[in-house]
């Protein structure tokens, strides 16, 4: 009797994902090429906001933690690393010939702020930038799911959060440089070689790889599973043992590192910081890319923010209220996809590759996640759905 | 024991208060429970809400690592033959009935391998054959397992019973086999022509 059991597997994950990955990767390796200095800036721009709306999609699409302190975490990473890079500017590049950052003496510092002095190093800026907003998310993660604060409460504290860092930031000018935030940044130097354009783009694109690949796999262990049972009913699985609290508290301190050091590679690429990305609108714009490529997707929000700014990009040639065109994007996806983009290719959801079944008996088609087709297929299908409906109404 | 606190008195378990402790401590301990409606996963396969319930480490990490061994395909595969729902394996327990959703949830209670289990009217809302294959999946159970089992529909609880405790407002009425508490005189006098009987069966 077991063996119709047997044709569970993980899937057949590593051959056709690596297939696939390798197709994209080739894509994305080829583009730069291809596209002029502009758009490869742009591309590593929305790339990186791709790796900050995976990490959004680990607590909200999988775990249902609607979260608007994203854009926090990703900027707390981002000034350290803009610390970092302003503190290594060479005297003779800063305004005022002398080491102290040019915001910190027009504001009367005469010294190093302690806290910001080890920053000056590389190996506690790298650190910082995932530690810090780690351990801020730890902090707060213990205090909101050990107290089960829940479901729109959780959502208020983070938009709180954002709201008051947003303040803080701003008042301490001395410290942060306030409204302007942290601008006129030395170029990232590794090695002796200088992380700008072309360099920094590979840099990005391997980290965003290595994101979506990190959230992929751990999604489909069986932490994925349990993430997603938390979210549609978390009380059942605290009674068949598990502790509900650690887990959220786990993927949201994870998720708050990565978004920190997406933040981190932002500032050389940016080559500034400032509080508009700790603000409540930067974290909605998170939000807006998750829902529209697909809660619990993870490809869908990382497409949705590189297909975003380029919407973005060029509506804003066209004209200013280029928020306009997102949010009538938003309303059309709200309205007609509630599975977002992904919801366009049923077959690529990856929530339903946990456990395929190759046994037809069990009257479950395997889903094929990579077997390249079936997109073409499903967006077919659907457009003739389309045709179909719109035929009989006349 | 974790869903509502405990107004007075005190839970202990194989020498450990359990009074208020959280619900997945309680679970750890080797305690299986099951509420009156069912409590599954609708969005995921049948096959996936055993694999959540089979005892093991529950711990992050572990989550992260685990493997799907052999074994651990083998005792879902047993589960599910237990709750006759091997074929419907990769079904989402969303498109199953809601008998079957029931029997899903008590395949939950096995997979836990607890050494108490605690079933809350396992046959609410079942019609009368799902409600006599429920009674032989709890019969099976009891061989390996302590069941208790609240329930006041006679019929179920003869199939079942062992040994029935009478509930009247919070207080033990009787206790014994089926004849025992059906020739009960108090528990006549007090039920008889009421709707509603509590009952618990061990």
């Amino acid at each position: 009797m077991t063996q119709v059991l047997d044709g569970v597997q993980r899937s057949t994950f590593p051959v056709k994902l690596f297939i696939t990955a390798g197709i994209v990767f080739l894509i994305f390796f080829i583009l730069p090429f291809l596209v002029g200095v502009f758009q490869t800036a742009l591309i590593s721009k929305l790339l990186l906001f791709g790796a900050l709306a995976i990490s959004l999609d680990l607590v909200w699409g999988f775990t249902g933690i609607l979260s608007f302190a994203h854009g926090v975490f990703f900027t707390l990473g981002g000034y350290a690393m803009a610390y970092y890079l302003k503190l290594n500017l060479s005297s003779t590049n800063n305004n005022y010939g002398v080491e102290l950052p040019d915001f910190m003496v027009w504001n009367g510092l005469e010294q190093l702020p302690w806290f910001i002095a080890p920053l000056k190093f590389f190996p506690v800026a790298v650190l910082a930038i995932v530690l810090v907003p780690a351990v801020f998310a730890y902090i707060i993660g213990w205090f909101i799911f050990r107290s089960k604060v829940s479901g729109v409460y959780i959502t208020i504290i983070t938009l709180a959060i954002s709201s008051a860092l947003t303040t803080l930031f701003i008042s301490q000018q001395a410290y942060t440089g306030g409204t302007n935030g942290i601008t006129d940044v030395a170029i990232l130097t590794l090695l002796g070689i200088e992380i700008t354009d072309i360099n920094l783009y590979w840099v990005i694109l391997i980290f965003t790889t290595l994101v979506l690949a990190g959230s992929l796999w751990l999604t489909r262990s069986n932490l994925g599973l349990i993430l997603r049972s938390i979210n549609e009913n978390e009380r059942r699985i605290s009674y068949l043992g598990y502790d509900v609290a650690s887990f959220k508290i786990f993927i949201w301190t994870l998720s708050a590192a990565i978004a920190g050091m997406a933040g981190g590679l932002f500032v050389p690429l940016n080559r500034f910081i400032s509080p508009v990305y700790l603000a409540v609108a930067f974290g909605t714009q998170v939000v807006i890319w998750v829902a529209i490529g697909g809660r619990g997707t993870l490809f869908g929000p990382l497409i949705a923010a590189l297909l975003l700014g380029q919407v973005q990009n060029y509506a804003e040639r066209v004209t200013q209220d280029w928020q306009l065109i997102v949010g009538i994007l938003l309303l059309v996806v709200v309205l007609f996809l509630p599975k977002g983009l992904m919801g366009l290719v049923p077959r690529i959801n990856p929530n339903k590759l946990l456990m395929p079944s190759p046994n037809p008996s069990a009257g479950y088609v395997q889903a094929r996640l990579f077997d390249w087709f079936t997109p073409l297929q499903g967006a077919f299908r659907t457009a003739q759905e389309w045709l179909i409906r719109g035929k009989r109404r006349h | 024991m974790g869903k509502s606190p405990v107004a007075s008195g005190h839970v202990y378990y194989q020498g450990h208060e359990i009074t208020n402790r959280s619900p997945h401590e309680v679970a750890r301990l080797g305690i299986g429970r099951k509420f009156q409606n069912p409590n599954v996963y609708n969005e995921l396969t049948v096959f996936e809400n055993i694999l959540l319930a089979l005892k093991g480490t529950h711990g992050i990490f572990a989550s992260i690592t685990s493997k799907l061994t052999r074994a651990k395909k083998d005792k879902i595969a047993w589960v599910l033959e237990r709750i006759g729902l091997l074929d419907k394996a990769f079904v989402k327990v969303s498109s199953l009935s809601h008998g079957q959703k029931q029997w899903v949830e008590i395949g939950m209670v096995i997979a836990q391998d607890p050494s108490i289990v605690l079933l809350d009217e396992p046959t609410a809302g079942m019609t009368s054959d799902e409600t006599h294959l429920t009674g032989e999946i709890i019969k099976t159970m009891s061989q390996d397992h302590s069941v208790v089992v609240i329930e006041h529909d006679m019929d179920f609880v003869k199939q079942i019973a062992q040994r029935i405790i009478v509930l009247h407002q919070g207080e033990k009425l009787a206790e014994g086999s089926v004849a025992e508490v059906q020739n009960n005189s108090k528990v006549v006098e007090v039920y008889l022509g009421r709707e509603k009987i509590d009952i618990a069966a061990a």
